[in-house]
């Protein structure tokens, strides 16, 4: 292989990261930890992924690839298909339109955003589901798992800027 | 976040705004467009979803196939750490296991002596009632390959699919009791529908009255018991089994037990432990007797169906 198309092959494989992080957000959802009532209220991994990434480098994290990561992830959860969907791509879209007012400022000021944005996301799911199935649900499991994804944040940020540190450089 | 990207952040607030060129305006309505067709889109899958098109079940299971490895692989060492954990026992509580087991095999000892007595019991009963009705068919073990339980759809992914002859509407089990039934059915996994689910809806019988009711999941820990006469007493601890009724699932299979009585509702507690459930085994049973009641010969070839599925 020559050394421009091994060049554009490192590159593409580099700006593929956001997708691919968030895809393996959305596979860590799934992961079966032995835990009583752990999956009830797991964190939403995916939503961490595509804020952080839609604050950092939305050029590498298209609303269409928003959009598929939220089917796969109802379609491998058993959830209504395209509610998730639908989901990630309204957070993404605010965020990514939003940017300008959040890009750069400090840490807690990211948070607070995220908070908001998770309080809206977890309002939202829990209605929505109430609506689908037909009952008013326990919002008790939405708020843990709001504290959770909130509580979160600052872990999977770090991760996810360490994979935009040592891999992203200059892409 | 970091300083290099808020120098440049800085730097871009203070640029003049740039007026769009006509190649830039089309890329942004471009894009508001696509936004547009992506929610219709979600929306309408949410709709088709709803009415539970064999489309959107076949989609989900091919995926399930193509992923479960990888999510089996990644939980491996959850499990490892979990049974690392139960290891770690204290003296005492092995004792105290110990002597509870003792107690248990003693009680059992006495029930084993007065089995023989209550099969044939039963077998007479069963002759003069002319019931005829029983369960056959096969077991089929599998694994645990994922747990996608989430806060508002309770269901599990099991590692067995039409190529091990599993079908929908199969009942899952395991030592403790019934687990759920199979909702989806790909290659070589299986979705299951828990019996804690919102969904899940059995028909049961409590074991001792053989009064029957209708067990329903509310997504919680405990499930709600349906359809009990008011003037019924129906104590704490009581067991619940599957009565077999609606031809879903087979008769006399553990649920769980009355976890609490009030007077709106009936809680039951499942006998299933989840954060210990690894292996399963998949019920494809067969109901015959019912056949021989129908005039016509509707039901003895739908019956007949379901027994020859493999």
């Amino acid at each position: 292989m020559s050394e421009p198309i091994q060049r554009a092959v490192d590159r593409a494989v580099r700006r593929s990261f956001p997708m691919a992080t968030a895809v393996v957000a959305s596979l860590a959802g799934l992961i079966d930890v032995p835990a009583a009532e752990y999956n009830r209220i797991a964190p939403a991994f995916t939503l961490i992924a595509v804020y952080c990434w839609s604050v950092w480098r939305p050029d590498l994290l298209p609303l269409s690839g928003v959009f598929l990561i939220g089917l796969f992830e109802d379609l491998l959860r058993g959830l209504p298909l395209g509610l998730t969907a639908l989901m990630l791509l309204v957070a993404a879209g605010f965020v990514q339109h939003q940017r300008a007012y959040i890009f750069g400022r400090s840490n807690p000021f990211l948070w607070l955003v995220f908070g908001l944005l998770t309080v809206s996301w977890m309002a939202v799911e829990w209605l929505a589901m109430s609506i689908l199935l037909g009952q008013i649900l326990d919002p008790e499991v939405a708020a843990f798992r709001y504290a959770a994804t909130f509580g979160l944040l600052p872990v999977g940020a770090a991760l996810l800027l360490a994979v935009q540190r040592s891999g992203m450089q200059n892409v | 976040m970091f300083r290099k990207q808020r120098r440049e952040a800085r730097r871009r607030r203070g640029r003049p705004i740039r007026q769009g060129s006509l190649l830039e305006d089309v890329r942004v309505w471009t894009r508001r467009f696509a936004v547009i067709v992506m929610v219709l889109v979600a929306g309408a899958l949410i709709v088709i979803d709803r009415v539970e098109a064999p489309v959107t079940r076949d989609m989900r299971a091919g995926l399930a196939d193509l992923f479960a490895p990888v999510i089996a692989a990644v939980s491996a060492p959850f499990h490892a750490a979990a049974e690392w954990f139960d290891a770690f026992e204290s003296n005492a509580t092995v004792r105290e296991r110990n002597a509870e087991l003792q107690r248990e095999v003693e009680r059992l000892r006495v029930a084993l002596q007065q089995l023989p007595a209550l099969e044939d019991e039963n077998r007479r009963l069963r002759a003069i009632a002319n019931a005829g009705n029983r369960i056959k068919g096969r077991h089929v073990t599998a694994t645990v390959v994922a747990d996608t339980d989430g806060p508002y759809v309770r269901s599990l992914l099991v590692g067995a699919g039409s190529a091990e002859g599993i079908g929908r509407g199969m009942a899952v089990i395991n030592g403790d009791g019934l687990v759920g039934r199979i909702v989806e059915v790909g290659s070589h996994t299986s979705r299951v529908l828990l019996v804690t689910d919102l969904n899940s809806r059995i028909p049961v019988q409590l074991a001792e009255s053989g009064l029957r009711a209708l067990l329903a999941g509310t997504n919680g820990r405990r499930m709600r018991l349906n359809y009990v006469p008011p003037n019924v007493s129906v104590s704490a601890g009581a067991l619940i089994v599957t009565s077999g009724h609606g031809g879903v699932l087979p008769r006399g299979i553990p649920v769980g037990r009355v976890d609490s009585v009030s007077r709106h509702a009936i809680l039951v507690r499942p006998l299933v432990n989840w954060s210990r459930l690894t292996f399963v085994r998949i019920v494809n049973y067969s109901t015959t007797g019912l056949v021989q009641d129908s005039p016509d010969g509707t039901l003895r070839r739908e019956v007949g169906r379901r027994a020859e599925t493999p």
